[in-house]
């Protein structure tokens, strides 16, 4: 098959054609001649010659079936019908095609997100091979659990996988200077540079015989700190820095935009890196601390590494059954590390937009088989006209494929909305850093959504068109034939469904909308503005120990007391939403054993002055006072949550709570339980410990100042306290707890509002589409409805008649899907840790929409029908 | 004066076509007059069939057309045989030898096959 003859003959069609009747006329007249030469009249002769030719325009036909593209021709031809068809049925076109386009462009833009998160490229060189280990403990409150001390070490001695493994944790630091400053940075090993590969601008990264070093104090600054305090001096390198309290030695100044990314830290970057080296033994008391990046040998795929660090983990176990029985390792791209969880966060914005799609392609489905069942007469007349079966399959299937392409030009300006919209709605740090743009995947992502869409809203009509009894058709007008009625039971089996759907939707919707709207409500409980926080790193020579530390935040919380307008001073060592400490205890008298694994236990160490600064209610017993912290009660205060879930039903005043380790350790009773405060914007509370900071006064803690309503914070004068007793020490991080609110449940409440919006896009759909499918029904009995009357049905029955049919329906419709509704609630609450319980309110008044909606659709063309005149309903058949 | 007429099997039309064209260029009806002349009058090409045949080989790139004048100075499409079409003729020329050939023995030897029981 040559291309260019058909391509010639589908450009010069009309060329093509004219030389086509010319040659046949020259034929007919050599025949007529060749007749007159055989003695003929010339009458004669023309009508010999036109009947030995036979019917021009059938030759006419076969002859261009055998040139060009003929399918593309015809194709196009389908086309253009296809358009006039939709064309003169505008509403239902409308609605069909920008119900799809918000399917579309819904799912289409949250994709880009997801699809941008997990692609977002890592501004280090080959950052492909970039991995990071973590471990995994079964029952660990935090999936995604740093390394200890000895994990790295362990790691750095045995696995072969990595050329470099480094590992760094992320710390306030107090930047000495006129003022001292707060500086966020990392502790990060000599391993950790060599991984990521960035060559640095002046100077050097850590090496080995600096980790070796005895008291070696080394720092690497970033471009901007450099640019800021050092007045982007290229001297600076071998001079000395005071952080926290102690001389450091810059060595290296990396490059602009560089920084060291880590789950949490995605879209913040670092202002220095102060070198760390790990001992074993030493530093261990902050449990699970460090992030690790490592750089795969050439030629070790990730599963590889993931398999060795598993098998290293189970070595480690097995040679130490006492420590750590349940720990695993696990490594996966440092790219999917970073994006997978913000990418996860979001996700159920993703799910609703799928269902909203689902729904538009089932509306218009049902829309189209409706219409289908309605064109039947049609199709029966272009088939006994000789239309072949193919052929009325093709031309349903291209008004399918015309609505969804309209609908995807629709759903990609949509998608350019959406991106807008999602990038100024949806906080940085579940964004992609790369940004939202169109690429690729996106247009292919939006392709593959029309296709399916299409293939769902187009096949089974176009099937049943094709599939069209000519007689039948004809002679009954379609509307109780045998195989009319076999589509009628479809229709009705696809009406029940929508129903059905419908109401699953409307109930699962609702379902997570109040368990957002649940975990938001729990937050918001103890928001306000008038309770003022910031953080201290209570670090450097002179606080080494405890009791220093302890000595410390006492002056400056007394101190801050006598502040104007400060109602309440306390420390903490973290904030609410801010959570993610923890460690594993044992009750009572339970006795520890290595092969159990103890579930993690939220810690936190407060001074006494900090539930009535944060405004926590005491449910039971009472809080441990100054008094206590000051002879060192062995005391601790837990939330209602741990009361609940270690002595349920019994008083939890009196017990005692033990460290979850073989030697004994310290043992602390419980003399308090106070109401819940979260721990994480997205999660349920967890069960959480209180114990006083004179127990452990944890270096990097918080300050917290509850102010008389209404007075602004005297921050400047806090600043003042500060420096007064250490002028090394800086504030940072200042902020109200409403502001920390505002950033830790941004997320939450983005997720929130979006669903809330999809939830009402889906109620509509749901009854757009029932009204569409169930009002097309009714208005096809017209003829019906018509004889009734003709031969005497009053109104009055003719309403109860309908009324009846659709009732029917909608109930059986609504009985299924209440039966499937409850069943996957009852799963979302498998899933969902705190998902609300089945809201029965919520869905009944959801059955009560719909069964408005369906007899509304199937009364208002009754309506109609009632008022024509019976004769002439008849005839319009 | 109605003659036998043979229903031609898939693919000869093609093929007498091609040997119609052999000698010299031919309009259509011309080509109709060949074959029957030919064919001592028992093939009969149907115009119905003539033409879609002709786009088909003019598609394959086997003849090709143009406008000329015909003997009595009418305008008229020409077709003329390329050197593909020249290959194909001998081609299928060939094979038609073979085939009516294996098909004469066939039917030879199943006339002799038979005769005993009869």
């Amino acid at each position: 098959m040559r291309i260019w003859p058909k391509l010639k003959a589908l450009l010069s069609r009309e060329q093509l054609e004219a030389d086509m009747t010319d040659e046949l006329r020259a034929h007919l007249e050599m025949q007529e001649a060749a007749n007159r030469a055989a003695g003929m009249s010339a009458e004669e002769a023309r009508y010999a010659a036109r009947r030995q030719f036979g019917g021009v325009d059938q030759i006419k036909e076969q002859a261009r079936d055998q040139r060009g593209w003929v399918w593309l021709e015809q194709l196009w031809k389908d086309f253009l019908l296809a358009g006039r068809t939709l064309r003169k049925n505008r509403g239902f076109s409308a609605v069909a095609i920008v119900t799809l386009a918000i399917g579309i462009g819904a799912t289409a833009s949250l994709f880009s997100v997801i699809n941008g998160l997990l692609r977002d490229p890592l501004p280090y060189p080959d950052a492909g091979r970039l991995t990071t280990v973590r471990r995994h403990d079964v029952n660990a409150a935090i999936d995604y659990m740093p390394l200890t001390t000895s994990d790295v070490l362990d790691l750095q001695e045995r696995a072969k996988s990595f050329a470099d493994i480094g590992a760094f944790s992320v710390r306030r630091f107090n930047l000495g200077g006129e003022h001292a400053e707060a500086v966020e940075g990392a502790l990060c090993t000599a391993g950790l540079f060599r991984a990521l590969g960035v060559p640095p601008l002046y100077g050097r990264w850590f090496t080995p015989d600096d980790e070796a070093g005895d008291q070696t104090a080394a720092v690497i600054l970033s471009h901007e700190l450099w640019k800021q305090h050092f007045n982007s001096d290229p001297s600076v390198i071998g001079r000395t820095v005071r952080l926290d309290g102690r001389n450091h030695t810059i060595v290296g100044v990396m490059p602009e935009g560089f920084t060291v990314l880590s789950l949490w830290m995605r879209t913040r970057s670092l202002g220095l890196w102060s070198l760390l080296s790990l001992r074993r033994g030493e530093g261990d008391w902050n449990g699970y601390w460090l992030g690790s990046i490592a750089r795969l040998k050439p030629g070790v795929t990730s599963s590889q590494a993931s398999e060795e660090v598993r098998t290293i983990a189970r070595q480690l176990v097995e040679t130490d059954p006492n420590r750590d029985s349940h720990k695993t390792f696990w490594s996966i791209p440092l790219a999917i590390d970073l994006g997978g969880l913000p990418a996860l966060r979001i996700s159920a914005l993703l799910a609703a937009g799928w269902t909203l799609l689902v729904l538009a392609a089932q509306n218009v489905a049902g829309m189209m088989l409706a219409r289908g069942i309605g064109r039947q007469p049609e199709m029966a007349v272009r088939l006994a006209l000789g239309a072949r079966r193919g052929h009325i399959l093709r031309l349903v299937l291209m008004e399918s494929l015309l609505l969804s392409l309209l609908a995807s030009i629709g759903g990609f300006l949509l998608t350019l909305w959406g991106q807008s919209a999602l990038t100024r709605l949806l906080p940085a740090d579940v964004m992609p850093r790369a940004g939202l743009h169109i690429d690729t995947s996106l247009l292919g992502s939006i392709a593959v959504l029309t296709l399916i869409s299409m293939q769902m809203a187009g096949f089974t009509p176009a099937m049943l068109a094709s599939r069209t009894d000519v007689v039948s058709s004809i002679k009954e007008g379609g509307a109780s034939s045998g195989p009319a009625r076999k589509m009628q039971r479809k229709l009705r089996n696809l009406l029940v469904g929508q129903i059905a759907v419908a109401l699953i939707l409307v109930a699962v919707a609702l379902q997570l909308s109040s368990t957002y709207r649940g975990m938001l409500g729990s937050s918001r409980a103890l928001i306000s503005d008038s309770i003022l926080t910031a953080a201290v790193a209570v670090k450097g020579p002179a606080y080494q120990t405890d009791e220093a530390r302890v000595a410390f935040w006492k002056r400056l919380l007394d101190n801050c007391a006598t502040l104007p307008g400060v109602r309440e001073t306390a420390m903490a060592s973290k904030l609410p939403l801010d959570g993610g400490m923890s460690s594993t205890v044992l009750i009572d008298d339970q006795a520890f054993s290595p092969g159990i694994s103890y579930p993690w236990i939220e810690q936190s160490f407060v001074s006494s002055g900090f539930f009535p600064a944060i405004g926590a209610r005491l449910i039971q017993g009472c809080w441990f006072t100054p008094a206590d912290e000051n002879r060192r009660a062995q005391v601790v205060v837990i939330n209602r949550t741990m009361a609940g879930r270690y002595w349920p039903g019994q008083d939890p005043i009196g017990r005692h709570i033990r460290p979850a380790q073989a030697d004994q350790g310290w043992s602390r009773e419980v003399v308090g339980v106070i109401e819940d405060v979260r721990q994480f914007a997205e999660r349920p509370a967890q069960p959480e410990m209180y114990f006083p900071f004179t127990d452990f006064a944890v270096p990097e803690s918080f300050l917290v100042v509850r102010m008389a309503a209404g007075l602004p914070a005297p921050v400047e004068a806090i600043r003042q306290e500060l420096g007064r007793i250490d002028g090394d020490l800086a504030l940072a991080g200042v902020r109200t707890l409403g502001a920390l609110f505002q950033s830790q449940g941004r997320v939450l409440t983005v997720v929130t509002s979006v669903v809330d919006v999809l939830t009402v896009a889906i109620v509509a759909l749901a009854a757009l589409g029932l009204y569409g499918t169930l009002s097309f029904h009714f208005a096809r009995r017209r003829r019906d409805i018509g004889v009734r009357l003709a031969l005497g049905a009053a109104p009055r029955d003719i309403v109860r008649l309908v009324f009846k049919q659709a009732a029917v329906w909608v109930i059986v419709g609504l009985g299924l899907g209440a039966a499937f509704a409850w069943a996957v609630s009852s799963v979302l609450r498998r899933m969902l840790e705190d998902a609300s319980p089945f809201n029965v309110p919520g869905v009944a008044l959801g059955a009560g929409v719909i069964f408005i909606v369906a007899l509304l659709a199937a009364w208002l063309p009754a309506r109609r029908a009632m008022r024509v005149n019976p004769v002439e309903a008849l005839r319009a058949e | 004066m109605t003659k036998e007429k043979t229903d031609l099997l898939q693919g000869t039309l093609d093929m007498l076509i091609l040997k119609a064209l052999q000698l010299e260029p031919m309009h259509g009806f011309g080509i109709s007059v060949r074959i029957r002349q030919i064919s001592d009058e028992v093939l009969q090409v149907e115009q119905g069939s003539l033409y879609p045949a002709l786009y088909r080989l003019e598609d394959q790139g086997w003849i090709k057309s143009e406008w000329g004048t015909s003997d009595n100075n009418r305008k008229a499409k020409f077709y003329s045989l390329t050197a593909s079409g020249r290959r194909q003729l001998e081609s299928e020329t060939a094979n038609w030898a073979k085939l009516s050939a294996a098909i004469n023995l066939v039917l030879k030897g199943a006339r002799g096959a038979a005769s005993p029981k009869l």
